[in-house]
């Protein structure tokens, strides 16, 4: 009987819907009345710029692989942490570890990596760090973590990318019928 | 064998002799059920069937000796019933002896067997002997499948009749050994076993008695103790399955053990189903232990293994930031839903323990967490009653948790406000808990909760559905505290909009319009309310405010609710009937009137959607009355509108009659809205005076065109009462009258639009009756498809006829609406409309299409599904029509589509994959989203199909997620996640 422990049994948690529902009356409404709209036309008037709003939102449901608790219950992803910077056309990400000797980190900075490279188009360059003083292997990490060809071979491996694909796609919304 | 023949039955045994020939030699099955209805009803007895079988029996070709018993194992499950025990021993001694024979033929014995199992006639000891001798001739872990479920069957058939005696611990092994089942059945097994069969039948005999708990529990522990997730489960339900006929006796030395286990599944595990079946067994452990009766001397083992459980999860309550604190509390409750006894044990210990930590731990969302805890702990209350006030647990902590709920509606955080006023509500709930001097608070901090800014309306809804709650208990409390403050409150908005106004004060007077309505829930708050709430549309009418429409229909609004909150209860019903419909009435009636100087406050009352507003009051305060007071009613409104009778509405001193059918210059003609509302809501035997006159009026206003909001109101109350008119010659005669009207419309002149509005209505009451000129009126909708002026009007119409409107013609005014009414008109119309799209000149064309994407949009999919390859090749033509409602209609109609019929949507992977991409850049931003939910629901073709498009589907998908707006990057990234995954390994 060799029961997996996790490293960090108690962490501490976050209420996950503290922060307000971003989506607006307006979004929400053309949401649920898309196929009975009437106004087709109109409803192209302003743009939204992306913002860390919506990077946090597709981020903060990746389940962290130990628990069933995602990123954002952990605070191992914070909108604070989440830096976009649409003159040079940037986005920099800083992301906590629970505990700073956490052997999971890169494993965790490998699915944010990549949940952004199948959300993001190539217009934006993403740059994926551990916050400054969270973890002692900091250094390597962050580089491996913006090392474009590690990040290939991971995906050619079988068996890690189906743990990541099984934490991308935690909470994934349904098809809706 | 010794049951003597029946000399009258001897007769046929010719002919039995020929059925067991046909069965055994000819391979044919029918004679069996033949043979077993003919011994069921005593035409033959089982002896004679054996002796018919005989040489069969012995044949030295065991294929045929497996026949004969098998024919005879038939006879026995169906007539089982019937076997004396003589027979039943004979039989016994028989079959086991077959047990040695060829492999061919055990399958048939074990039937046979299993047959004999169920006989309520079976001398003691048989069961034993059975049993022994499956085990000793057969070796039951390398049978068949099938056959081994039948060796379940006949063990579970002894079990739930007899003593197993001394052979306990053996059968547990054989039986034993299988757990968990590991085993999946092939998808072709020609048995159709699943997997879960197998488990449950295997759960069944190892719950079936105590006398296994001691073999079986050390078993169940090691299973949850395994890594493998199904074992973990399947021993979890297992356990919950064996405390319903276990009892303290059985579990006593293994609960330490239990707990430990359950304990380490809940607060470690990663999967949600393993938590939820180790709450649910701990939830019938508890329930088991507090279940058994006790000797006086014999230790209550419930009281220590609560102890256990507590002292094991009290200490993570305490620290509200970590993960432990959410499964000890939901261990917690379990064990405390499970019995009375177990839920004061854990409550009187936890509640003093939360209330303490509330007020140590300082930070909102540290509250939050230790507040709901609490809430799922009194919640657990509403489970039990009590019959002695003194005995109710919480009556003791009932001061500091009023204290406590009124600290969290207080606090900065809306997260903890939420879970104050649902704790509040369920305080409200528990019978006689609180004072009144609780209840003037709680009022209080209800009436400030529901004017909160805009920024926290979760908390206002919330505050505003406790309030309805609370206020159906506690009407008094209502009455006295909060109605008097929201008069005065309405009195001040009243006196802001004389002012003209501003736009906090403008959201204040929303909120206290709501609140009135959301409060309504008690008869004598409805008699104090709705006064207040007429006698302010009064104030706007007299013209000393600045009144805009928005304002009378937010007031129309709250009247609406209030009107939904009074229909289950007759009285309040009809007291909200007769004093809101003829207030509502006289202040239209005088809007209408001529003035010499047009005044525009009071035109606001005639406003379309003002109007609208009004009608679905009207509607709602109707349709739940009886019969009996909708018929009183009826004689006054009627009238009104066809003969000026004003003398029943208050303040009935108009400057000149009201003539609506009459009248063209004013607006009075406009008020057929109003009373299409309540004529069409009405019960459906109710009588409608001078109908015949009504129905001619109604027709003529509809063909009018001076104004279509009441030439189409007329056209839907014509409908309306055409739709509930039972058939007959009066029926027929309306609609003759409706016909010529419609088609001295439709030829030429001014009102051709009218006519077909008309056209449009009346034939959507017969479709929704299934009446059969319904067939005559659609198809002269569907000439006008080709009519060049008419065309894209008809088109829309079909999603009319498709759609359920809200104000005519609905179930809940009670109109005539079969349910399959939809179905029905698919099946009689869409090939005639698909032939007259092939017919159809190139410049009308799309009406057909927008036309059939309607049809197909509403209709329920199932339906839709065995025809959808004749029409699968339009729908994809209609995603090319330029008109976005035809693109928008036909992808929404595709989507499902793709979900459940994936075979039949690959073969056209190509054109959809480029018709879909090609939309996700249209200027429409609803089609953009539309057709990359399309993108998203293809992935469910099969894979392979898939593979060749996927690089071109990703390049082109990242166009969309540069889109400028949010919610089309959204579909857009969670399409091109699928697409990303597809294909990878392991999926």
């Amino acid at each position: 009987m060799n029961n997996y422990e996790p490293e960090n049994a108690n962490p501490i948690l976050y209420n996950s819907n503290e922060s307000k529902n971003n989506v607006t009356i307006n979004e929400q409404s053309i949401r649920d009345n898309l196929y009975n709209l009437t106004d087709l036309c109109d409803l192209n008037y302003e743009e939204d710029k992306i913002s860390a709003d919506e990077i946090f939102d597709l981020l903060k449901d990746i389940k962290d692989p130990e628990y069933s608790y995602t990123l954002e219950n952990l605070k191992i992803i914070e909108k604070k942490n989440i830096h976009i910077n649409h003159e040079e056309k940037t986005i920099t990400l800083f992301f906590t570890p629970t505990i700073p000797n956490c052997s999971l980190a890169t494993l965790i900075g490998l699915m944010i990596s990549i949940k952004l490279q199948y959300s993001l188009s190539n217009v934006f360059k993403t740059n994926i760090y551990i916050y400054p003083g969270s973890h002692n292997s900091e250094h390597s990490i962050n580089k491996q973590l913006n090392d474009k060809e590690r990040i290939a071979a991971a995906i050619e491996n079988s068996h890690l990318f189906n743990v990541i694909k099984s934490s991308i796609t935690y909470n994934n919304p349904t098809l809706n019928i | 064998m010794a049951a003597a023949a029946a000399p009258e039955a001897a007769a046929p045994t010719g002919a039995l002799w020929g059925l067991v020939h046909d069965f055994v030699m000819g391979q044919q099955e029918g004679p069996a059920d033949q043979v077993a209805a003919d011994v069921k009803s005593g035409n033959y007895t089982v002896l004679q069937v054996v002796e018919a079988l005989g040489s069969s029996l012995e044949n030295p070709e065991p294929r045929t000796r497996a026949r004969g018993i098998q024919l005879l194992s038939q006879v026995l499950l169906h007539c089982h019933t019937l076997l004396l025990e003589k027979e039943v021993v004979h039989l016994i001694l028989f079959y086991e002896n077959r047990l040695k024979d060829h492999h061919l033929v055990i399958p048939s014995v074990l039937q046979g067997l299993k047959a004999l199992s169920l006989c309520v006639a079976l001398p003691p000891g048989l069961a034993v002997s059975v049993l022994k001798a499956i085990f000793q001739e057969v070796h039951v872990q390398s049978l068949p499948q099938v056959d081994r479920h039948t060796v379940y069957n006949i063990i579970t058939n002894f079990m739930r009749t007899r003593e197993e005696g001394p052979f306990v611990e053996e059968l547990f092994e054989v039986t034993s050994c299988y757990f968990p089942i590991d085993f999946t059945p092939p998808p072709n097994d020609p048995h159709g076993i699943q997997r879960e069969d197998l488990i449950l039948s295997l759960r069944a005999v190892l719950a079936s008695t105590p006398r296994f708990a001691e073999f079986l529990l050390p078993l169940l522990i090691e299973k949850v103790d395994s890594e493998v997730l199904s074992a973990k489960l399947d021993s979890l339900q297992t356990l919950n399955a064996c405390c319903a006929v276990y009892g303290q006796k059985e579990l006593k030395d293994f609960l330490p053990s239990l707990w430990a286990s359950i304990r380490r599944e809940v607060f470690q595990t990663a999967s949600e189903r393993v938590e939820a079946e180790g709450l649910a067994a701990l939830h019938s452990l508890t329930a088991c232990l507090s279940r058994s009766v006790l000797r006086a001397d014999a230790e209550d083992l419930l009281d220590s293994f609560l102890s256990n459980i507590l002292q094991d999860c009290r200490h993570h309550l305490c620290e509200p930031d970590m993960k432990l604190v959410w499964p000890s509390a939901k261990l917690l409750q379990a064990a405390a839903g499970a019995s009375a006894r177990a839920c004061d044990y854990i409550t009187s210990n936890v509640l003093p323990l939360l209330l303490e930590q509330f007020h140590k731990h300082s930070q909102s969302s540290q509250r939050r967490t230790i507040l709901e805890m609490l809430l799922g702990f009194l919640k657990l209350q509403q489970k039990w009653s009590y019959e002695d006030k003194d005995q109710r647990p919480l009556n003791g902590f009932k001061d500091q948790l009023c204290s406590l709920v009124f600290m969290a509606l207080t606090d900065p955080s809306t997260q903890l406000q939420l879970v104050g006023i649902r704790t509040l509500t369920v305080l409200g709930a528990q019978p006689d808990l609180l004072s009144s001097e609780d209840l003037e608070l709680a009022v209080g901090h209800l009436y400030r909760l529901s004017f909160l800014e805009e920024d926290s309306q979760s908390c206002r809804v919330a505050a505003l559905e406790a309030s309805g709650t609370l206020a159906a208990l506690y009407p008094v409390a209502f009455s006295s505290h909060l109605v008097p403050k929201l008069a005065e409150e309405l009195r001040v908005g009243e006196s802001n909009l004389t002012k003209g106004d501003e736009p906090t004060q403008c959201s204040r007077h929303l909120c206290c319009l709501q609140a009135l309505s959301a409060v309504s829930t008690h008869p004598s708050i409805v008699k104090e309310t709705l006064p207040l709430l007429l006698q302010h549309l009064w104030q706007v009418n007299r013209g000393n405010m600045v009144a805009q429409s928005s304002d009378v229909i937010a007031v129309c609004q709250s009247l609406k609710q209030m009107a939904e909150k009074c229909q289950q209860d007759p009285e309040s019903c009809w007291y909200f009937h007769q004093t809101a419909i003829p207030c509502l009435l006289a202040l239209a009636v005088q809007a209408s009137m001529p003035e010499k100087e047009p005044s525009v406050l009071k035109k606001v009352l005639l406003e379309d959607e003002v109007l609208a507003a009004m009608v679905s009051v009207i509607g709602t305060a109707t349709t739940h009355l009886s019969p009996e007071l909708a018929a009183q009613s009826v004689t006054h409104i009627v009238p009104l509108f066809l003969d000026g009778n004003v003398s029943f509405l208050p303040e009935n001193s108009f400057p000149s009659r009201f003539q609506p059918f009459q009248d063209d210059a004013s607006g009075q003609r406009r008020l057929i809205a109003l009373l299409m509302a309540f004529v069409c809501s009405l019960p459906r035997n109710v009588e409608i005076p001078q109908l015949n006159q009504l129905m001619r009026e109604l027709l003529e206003l509809s063909c009018c065109h001076s104004c279509p909001f009441s030439s189409t109101a007329a056209a839907k109350c014509f409908a309306g009462l055409l739709n509930k008119h039972p058939a007959g010659q009066q029926l027929d005669e309306f609609l003759q009258l409706a016909v010529d009207k419609v088609e001295a419309g439709l030829g030429s002149g001014p009102c051709r639009s009218q006519a077909f509005t008309l056209l449009l209505w009346v034939t959507k009451a017969l479709v929704l009756r299934y009446h059969p000129l319904s067939s005559c009126l659609t198809a002269r909708l569907m000439d006008l498809l080709n009519d060049p002026e008419l065309g894209p009007a008809a088109a829309d119409g079909f999603s009319l006829l498709m759609s359920d409107c809200t104000d005519v013609l609905t179930r809940a005014g009670h109109a005539e609406v079969r349910i399959m009414f939809r179905q029905r008109f698919f099946t009689d119309n869409v090939p005639a409309l698909v032939q007259g799209f092939h017919a159809a000149p190139q410049d009308v064309k799309p009406n057909y299409l927008k036309g059939l994407s309607h049809v197909l949009n509403r209709l329920p999919k199932p339906v839709l599904l065995p025809e959808l390859p004749t029409l699968l090749s339009l729908l994809l033509e209609a995603l090319s029509c330029p008109d976005c409602v035809v693109q928008l209609s036909t992808l929404s109609c595709l989507q499902p589509l793709l979900l459940e019929a994936p075979q039949v949507m690959s073969l056209h992977v190509d054109t959809l994959v480029t018709k879909f991409l090609n939309l996700s850049s249209s200027p429409s931003m609803a089609v953009r989203i539309a057709a990359l939910q399309c993108m998203h629901a293809l992935t469910r073709l099969p894979t392979p199909v898939l593979l060749p498009y996927k690089p071109q589907v990703i390049r082109a998908l990242a166009k969309p997620l540069d889109d400028k707006k949010r919610l089309v990057r959204k579909e857009a990234v969670s399409a091109r996640g699928e697409w990303f995954l597809l294909g990878s390994p392991g999926s």
